[in-house]
């Protein structure tokens, strides 16, 4: 008898391990522990400045990315609904383009309105000292400047799954707290 | 005509083994995700209008599809991204797929090498040649700095770790000419032991499509 409950404990576990397959629209890695962000100092579309370090105190979603790239174009949409839905509370969102000119963008944005800042990396120089091997990749910046979560491949990323650990983040923000506290 | 099965009254042990039993039967039946993640899938998928190949392989949490690209949609990507027509004819010679590779484990992350995977056709074994492999190319034929970035990120990375849920979508290209019928071993590592699968008659797009 124990051993027909123990076999049937592991069946129900194997089970559950078999179709717990991961939910890819809203999966970011949490980083830990978690390390300071790498420099970021680019011009936008406009020819303004942005500096990561002028952002701390607020959560960053910094995202590495291309015209040319079809997952890229798929996630846009959803960064904006982002940028719009948590923007007011201080989140704040860069897309960092990498390699392309600004006419090329411009001339994107006709077709994929966005109005978070997009970053202009023409010679590749800032995402060479990012941790990044393929694009798109996104990483969640903490208030301290540190990099929180990272997500390689597209996401939805006004999906429930993602949002809910962005104001988690922001919280931490509003109330001052160090979330390793 | 009544059964003439007479029944025997069971101890209270048997019915608990018997109830275990058939709760067993019921999961193992209800379990068709289980088994079916076990097993190792091939599928490919003829596009009506291009004639162009899409294989999806899936199998032990990992899946990859590879869509035969044609050398005109090749050449064209890359003059679209400021390389010069001699230098996008020279990847346009090559076996080029767009891959996406997907980690669908929910807890193991994995690694993968493209030169660690291997393909054999009527040349013989050839690996894949990744992004870095290329540098050298591009520096000696002097190619702009904006062709070179956007060739360095189209391509699928040489290596990289895939935690649960990550994916990426990039070119592979094999030195086989256009239209080489080929079989392709998959390699990648998870829980540090190395996996391996083969994914049999795979072929190129030729000139003129599939």
């Amino acid at each position: 008898m124990p051993k027909l409950a123990t076999l049937l404990i592991l069946v129900i576990l194997v089970t559950l391990a078999a179709t717990a397959v991961p939910a890819t629209a809203e999966s970011l890695t949490a980083i830990e522990p978690r390390p300071d962000a790498p420099p970021l100092t680019l011009e936008d579309l406009d020819g303004h400045a942005h500096d990561l370090r002028d952002y701390r105190g607020r959560v960053v979603v910094v995202n590495f990315w291309a015209t040319w790239c079809p997952p890229c174009r798929d996630e846009l949409p959803s960064l904006q609904r982002l940028w719009e839905g948590l923007g007011p509370d201080g989140l704040v969102v860069l897309g960092v383009n990498v390699g392309e000119d600004a006419d090329r963008i411009f001339f994107f944005t006709a077709d994929y309105p966005v109005d978070f800042p997009l970053l202009l990396d023409r010679t590749a120089s800032a995402i060479d000292t990012w941790p990044v091997r393929g694009i798109p990749t996104t990483f969640i910046i903490d208030p301290e400047g540190r990099i929180a979560y990272r997500a390689i491949g597209a996401r939805e990323f006004d999906h429930p799954g993602i949002t809910a650990r962005l104001r988690e983040l922001q919280q931490v923000q509003a109330s001052g707290a160090s979330p390793t506290e | 005509m009544r059964s003439a099965v007479r029944r025997r009254p069971c101890p209270r042990g048997s019915v608990a083994r018997e109830t275990l039993i058939r709760v067993l039967a019921l999961l193992a039946l209800a379990t068709p995700m289980a088994s079916a993640s076990a097993t190792e899938t091939l599928q490919a998928r003829t596009d009506a209008t291009s004639g162009l190949i899409t294989w999806t392989w899936q199998g032990d949490g990992v899946s990859l599809e590879l869509a035969q690209l044609l050398p005109d949609q090749t050449r064209a990507f890359f003059l679209g991204r400021g390389f010069e027509t001699e230098h996008a004819d020279l990847i346009a010679a090559h076996c080029v797929f767009q891959a996406i590779l997907r980690n669908n484990r929910p807890h193991t992350p994995i690694e993968v090498n493209l030169h660690d995977w291997s393909s054999q056709g009527p040349e013989g074994l050839i690996r894949p040649r990744p992004n870095r492999d290329w540098e050298a190319t591009w520096a000696r034929r002097q190619a702009p700095e904006a062709a070179r970035i956007a060739f360095r990120w189209a391509l699928f990375p040489g290596e990289h770790r895939f935690e649960p849920g990550d994916w990426l979508m990039g070119m592979i290209l094999f030195d086989h000419p256009p239209g080489t019928p080929f079989d392709l071993t998959l390699r990648w590592r998870a829980a540090g032991a190395l996996h391996e699968a083969r994914l049999p008659d795979l072929r190129c797009a030729g000139e003129a499509g599939g």
